[in-house]
């Protein structure tokens, strides 16, 4: 019903939003009045630009500030985003007992945590404000998801490679970082009302531990492994359907 | 542009006004401004406005089913915002009369 004009302002108005970090409800309050009134207004044979004016930028803004900040959420979601990635990364290690990685490791790993955060979250922002489209806007944003992978497997040919000091960790410190990681995985699960991260990190541990507690050998602890990735990978697209369905719902 | 100026100080006052009279939302405030002759300015402009008389409590706003359609955001005034509406009806008034003042004065003396 919307011109393509419109449809892209409004996209990109919440993208806008969104990585500014206002809240959920009223995002789609403010969107969703918008939306209604450029429908009307287009009926009535008038523009985008008759409605929100010469530059789509400075009306993103002056919406956006008159809206509160959730910077708590902010936070907590680069927060849930480093904790996730270090609990999927640990948690398998952590329940053999042992941790051992070297300072390069370590530090590079953090390193390219911190840029990617920084760099999504600019890159957002910058594409919301201008005028790309989508295809362009996605583009940019699978290249800023993807390059991570190839940083790390680029880091960690070179970790095989190098030698720096390692940190080897063994008993109670391990298990002391563990139960850490535990309790903010279910702070972060109960912030987000969302149990998949627990999932994840479930599936990834469950064949480590069954390992030390059967005493497994290491053939059958693989094999165990690819059974749980494969109903994991049933499990999350029966969780996707079944909230893609909720969602049309309501 | 100059008008766009002026009326910035006095634009949060006519949509107090408009709201007072009766439940209006979003696309109809715009209207009953043009139709008074507010046609300068972008319709958008009345958004954030909207969004700051609801942080101040000057309005509220209800959503519920048109009778033709979407579901919309309905606009009230509040207890403060007439007595917001009130003091501004004074404010204007006064501003209105000084400024007349003037410019007759430059008239009568033929300048």
């Amino acid at each position: 019903m919307l011109s393509k004009e419109s449809e892209q302002f409004i996209g990109n108005l919440r993208a806008y939003l969104h990585v500014t970090g206002k809240r959920e409800k009223e995002i789609n309050e403010i969107i969703s009045e918008l939306e209604d009134h450029l429908i009307e207004a287009e009926k009535d044979g008038k523009s985008v630009e008759d409605i929100i004016g010469q530059s789509p930028k400075a009306y993103m803004q002056s919406i956006g500030s008159e809206m509160k900040t959730n910077r708590k959420g902010m936070i907590g979601a680069a927060l849930a985003v480093v904790v996730g990635a270090l609990s999927i990364s640990l948690m398998p290690e952590v329940v053999t007992g042992e941790l051992s990685y070297s300072l390069f490791k370590i530090i590079s790993t953090l390193i390219v945590l911190i840029l990617f955060l920084i760099s999504l979250a600019f890159s957002a922002k910058k594409l919301s404000e201008s005028n790309a489209t989508d295809r362009k806007a996605s583009f940019m944003i699978a290249g800023i998801l993807i390059a991570p992978f190839f940083l790390f497997l680029g880091l960690y040919y070179i970790d095989t490679k190098v030698s720096t000091p390692s940190l080897e960790l063994t008993g109670i410190p391990v298990y002391l970082i563990g139960l850490l990681l535990s309790l903010f995985l279910i702070a972060v699960s109960i912030w987000t009302k969302s149990w998949l991260l627990i999932l994840v990190v479930f599936i990834l541990v469950a064949p480590e531990v069954m390992q030390v507690a059967f005493e497994l050998t290491d053939e059958s602890t693989l094999e165990l492994s690819s059974i749980f990735f494969g109903l994991s990978f049933i499990v999350l697209i029966a969780y996707l359907f079944f909230n893609n369905k909720k969602d049309k719902a309501s | 542009m100059a008008t766009t100026q002026m009326l910035k100080g006095l634009i949060d006052g006519c949509l107090l006004a408009i709201i007072s009279r009766e439940e209006v939302y979003g696309y109809e405030i715009a209207e009953r401004l043009a139709t008074y002759g507010f046609t300068s300015m972008s319709e958008g402009t009345i958004y954030p406005i909207l969004l700051r008389m609801q942080k101040e409590e000057l309005v509220t706003s209800k959503t519920k089913k048109s009778t033709a359609g979407p579901r919309r955001k309905y606009y009230y005034i509040t207890e403060k915002g007439l007595a917001e509406l009130a003091s501004f009806e004074d404010r204007w008034n006064s501003l209105q009369r000084n400024v007349d003042n003037v410019l007759m004065n430059r008239k009568e003396q033929g300048v």
